[in-house]
């Protein structure tokens, strides 16, 4: 019978001196070093190859490109190093070597294939060779689009921009085709906006898509579309539209310059615009109307104001603008003018009430309850009876449930903000008031502002409402009636004060020297009776009916 | 960002309502019982004759301006009297109207000190309300302009809670008819100083209107006609509701009238409350005329860029002052005071001054 084996457990070192701990350690951090020092390595020579390159470059250009193929793509991959999206196809055409540079994912390749390279590869022999470029642009390539772009820094922009690259032994130009395609949503119902009667398209993320809905809807060749790049890293278009011969003379140059003055590295969104715009950045109130709806923003044109689309964003910036374009929507002129009428009047009683109700709650409920009817007083001091807190502190508590809630129903996914809204209505409706935290009145109140603010047609300015809330109840809780009444006198005071290119914020609400304008603010007339574009914006052509 | 267009000069109509939106204030709740003690059941006889009779120093005020078109007081002043007597001039033009400040401060925050809140100091209330009345007096005149174009609408809705004293009307209150007391009925007319002071600021907003086809005079005399309308109107029911005996014998007739309201069924109760809350924006109104104009003639006759500076200064003096005013005998006698500078400004000064230009202007066409 064999002897059983002894086992004997031994550290790995003991067996391989080489596995040691101080030994591993000892070649990890010469390791370290020597990949430290590649590094370095790596990095002379790239600055060494750039103080080369820029030694034969031009002013502004990392190089210049040379009649040698294998030249210049060597320049672009050290222009575009570290940058793996970007492809290099070489292939022959005649007797010369070509290179296609392109961005996977934002070129058309199927029409790269078809209108390049086939072309160059189909037409010509292996023994046959070009004359000059021009022979390229205009004989052999069929691509719509083909620009010899001189500037290394031009070409590189396009490549990014997904415009590829073509390059061609013995020539020492550089091709620009126009073969960009991306992905992008397809144009689909306005989200924020909806209307019961009127079109439901609603612009995307596209610019070159969002012009075209907005040229879709008239045909007028006085609508002017001017194309900026805004942005030092991110370029991106932003296009200025106007109608030349309706708009206030000298606005349409104002705004153009402001937006080649604009110093921003980036622009993703048409807020990095907007902000610009704004000549008083810590106004809570929006001076720029931003919709998602082409119809609106073609009806702003031709009211005398400027529209503003920015790529990759889904929304116009429309201004000047005033407090009353902020009250109104697309449903205001598919209605009848009566009811329209009334519904404005509803909208500006919602906006008060969203600012001020539970400040005169406040204030009534601490200093004036001889204002209420008896019945009611005693039925509101039984219910404050039951709640240990100042209205005040129950207003604050209340107030901020509100706020909390809002936030995150706007924030949660759809299905989930329903769940949310039911716990709120069951959380601040029921389970507050019987832990006789705040009154059953207060929830009414609050509730009722949250309502108003729900009912403003535009999200930033019910938002703006809803900052002036708290300031107002502080002056309620302190000086009751008196700081509610001055509350509102400065609020006027503030929104007088405020004004976009020259305009009143509060635009012809009550000014006498506009009384033209009144028939499409406060109430709508009937169409008939709107023949003219508001005073207030200045237009060169005040006639819209007639004339 | 540039501002395309300035939207700084106003139209004749609307010098007329700014002009006129400043006269009446909480200052005429004191003062009612003043006249009425004199005038009697004749009040609203008074009340006319007043509003012909300050209509009259508006429009020589209006003439004066119009004999040196662009310039406001503080500009043309010096030049008409001298160095010294035109410094004169203009310190009892600055004082009429901070005069005009502190009494409309007093006013109201007294009228709210008594009905709204009783133990808070009014000391409180005065400072508030000044500091508010100076946000609005810092901006530009374009902005106050649209801020007096706005709480001005607050007028009406006064009028119209107001109107609810007719309810308490008893036409034989108004007994007799025919006036028996003339001198009554003339001397109730220097203590509508309350009822139609701060039409003095014109001096300094004639040059800020733009001179259309409407004269100046026209436009500020319908101003005038349709507030004396509102205080003629504002007697009769008064003395039709609660008599001119009770009137002469209480503070705050006006309110006191208010306060005999009963609305049976209806939700709202204090209606006194309410009409000091309409008080409030019509009283702030000529508070910011008034403030404005102080500071835009200060920077004229100085000769400085921007009337803001002048805002800060005033500001503790008129604090001091309203709450020096703490006892209703202290306030009687600034009450009395403030007539008679103000008086004595409209109808002594500036028929002076006219006197002079017309007497310059014949002898030497250069003014």
């Amino acid at each position: 019978m064999d002897k059983p084996q002894q086992i004997r457990l031994n550290k790995l070192s003991a067996s391989h001196p080489g596995c040691s701990l101080a030994k591993t350690s000892q070649t990890l951090a010469a390791l370290q070093k020597q990949v430290k020092l590649s590094k370095d390595i790596e990095t002379a020579i790239r600055s060494t190859a750039k103080k080369m390159r820029t030694v034969a470059a031009p002013p502004g250009q990392p190089f210049l490109f040379t009649n040698n193929i294998d030249i210049n793509e060597r320049l672009v991959r050290s222009a575009l190093i570290r940058c793996d999206d970007i492809k290099y196809r070489r292939f022959g055409a005649g007797k010369a070597k070509a290179l296609l540079v392109y961005l996977g994912g934002l070129t058309d390749t199927n029409k790269l294939e078809k209108t390049v390279i086939e072309c160059l590869t189909g037409r010509l022999e292996s023994y046959e060779s070009f004359g000059d470029v021009n022979e390229i642009t205009n004989l052999l390539i069929t691509a719509a689009e083909v620009t010899v772009v001189a500037k290394p820094t031009e070409v590189i922009t396009n490549i990014i921009r997904g415009m590829p690259l073509l390059l061609i032994d013995g020539i020492s130009d550089a091709l620009s085709i126009d073969a960009a395609k991306y992905e992008k949503r397809q144009i689909s119902k306005a989200e924020n906006e909806d209307v019961a009667r009127g079109p439901h398209d609603a612009f995307n993320e596209t610019l070159s898509d969002n012009i075209a809905l907005v040229r879709r809807r008239t045909k007028d060749p006085d609508l002017k579309v001017e194309i900026f790049e805004i942005g030092s890293r991110t370029q991106t278009a932003v296009a200025l539209l106007y109608v030349d011969d309706i708009i206030k003379s000298g606005l349409a140059d104002e705004v153009r310059n402001q937006l080649l003055s604009i110093q921003i590295d980036k622009v993703i969104l048409s807020a990095n615009i907007e902000e610009f715009l704004s000549n008083r950045v810590w106004n809570p109130f929006p001076q720029v109307l931003t919709t998602e709806r082409p119809d609106k923003t073609v009806a702003g044109l031709y009211e005398g104001r400027i529209g503003i689309l920015v790529d990759n964003s889904p929304t116009a910036l429309i201004f000047p603008v005033s407090l009353q374009d902020f009250m109104q929507s697309v449903d205001d002129y598919t209605q009848r003018p009566a009811v329209v009428s009334l519904i404005r009047f509803t909208r500006y009683l919602a906006a008060f009430t969203a600012v001020f109700l539970p400040a005169l709650y406040v204030s009534v409920v601490s200093y004036h309850p001889g204002m209420l009817p008896s019945g009611l007083a005693f039925s509101i001091a039984e219910l404050r009876a039951r709640t240990p807190f100042p209205a005040l502190l129950e207003a604050f508590l209340m107030e901020g449930l509100l706020e909390i809630f809002q936030e995150a129903i706007v924030r949660l996914p759809q299905k989930l903000a329903a769940a949310a809204g039911v716990v709120g209505a069951l959380v601040i409706g029921t389970t507050v008031v019987e832990a006789a935290l705040v009154n059953a009145l207060l929830v009414v109140v609050v509730a009722l502002t949250g309502l108003a603010v729900f009912s403003m047609p535009s999200y930033t300015f019910g938002m703006a409402l809803r900052f002036f809330r708290v300031p107002v109840l502080i002056a309620a809780a302190t000086l009751g009636l008196y700081g509610v009444i001055i509350s509102i006198i400065l609020m006027i005071v503030f929104l007088c004060s405020l004004r976009t290119y020259g305009e009143f914020y509060l635009g012809d609400i009550f000014d006498i020297t506009l009384i033209e304008d009144w028939k499409d603010g406060l109430v709508r007339l009937p169409a008939k009776f709107l023949t003219s574009r508001p005073k207030r914006l200045g237009p060169k052509d005040r006639t819209r009916i007639g004339g | 960002m540039a501002n395309l267009e300035a939207k700084v000069k106003m139209s004749p109509w609307q010098l007329g309502i700014v002009a006129t939106s400043g006269l009446l204030t909480a200052r005429l709740l004191p003062a009612t019982s003043h006249f009425i003690s004199y005038a009697e059941q004749f009040a609203w006889l008074s009340s006319t004759l007043a509003g012909l009779f300050f209509y009259l120093a508006a429009y020589l005020m209006i003439r004066l301006g119009e004999q040196f078109p662009n310039e406001t007081i503080g500009e043309y002043i010096p030049r008409l009297l001298g160095n010294k007597a035109g410094a004169a001039v203009f310190l009892v033009f600055i004082t009429v109207l901070l005069v005009n400040i502190i009494n409309c401060a007093i006013a109201i925050t007294t009228l709210s000190t008594i009905f709204l809140f009783d133990r808070t100091p009014q000391a409180v209330l005065i400072i508030v309300l000044l500091i508010a009345v100076v946000y609005c007096a810092m901006q530009e005149w374009g902005t106050i302009l649209r801020v007096i174009q706005m709480l001005v609408l607050a007028l009406p809705l006064l009028y119209i809670f107001y109107s609810l004293v007719w309810l308490n009307f008893e036409p034989l209150n108004l007994l007799p008819l025919w006036p028996d007391n003339f001198i009554g009925i003339l001397q109730g007319i220097p203590y509508h100083t309350d009822y139609y002071a701060g039409y003095e600021s014109l001096l300094v907003l004639l040059p800020l209107a733009s001179r259309g086809k409407v004269s100046f005079a026209r436009t500020v005399g319908w101003g005038f006609l349709v507030i004396t309308a509102i205080y003629v109107v504002g007697a009769v029911v008064l003395v039709g509701s609660i008599t001119a005996k009770t009137i002469a014998n209480v503070p705050q007739a006006v309110i006191y009238g208010m306060k005999s309201i009963e609305l049976p069924g209806t939700f709202i109760e204090r209606l006194e409350n309410y009409m000091i809350m309409f008080f409030m924006p019509v009283t702030y109104i000529s508070m910011v005329l008034s403030y404005f104009a102080v500071a835009e003639g200060c920077r004229k006759y100085l000769k400085y860029n921007d009337h803001r500076t002048f805002i800060p200064v005033f500001l503790p003096l008129l604090f001091f002052v309203s709450s020096f005013m703490d006892t209703p005998y202290r306030r009687e006698m600034f009450r009395d005071f403030s007539m008679f500078l103000a008086l004595f400004f409209s109808f002594v000064i500036i028929p002076i001054l006219l006197y002079l230009v017309g007497r310059k202007k014949g002898s030497n066409q250069q003014c």
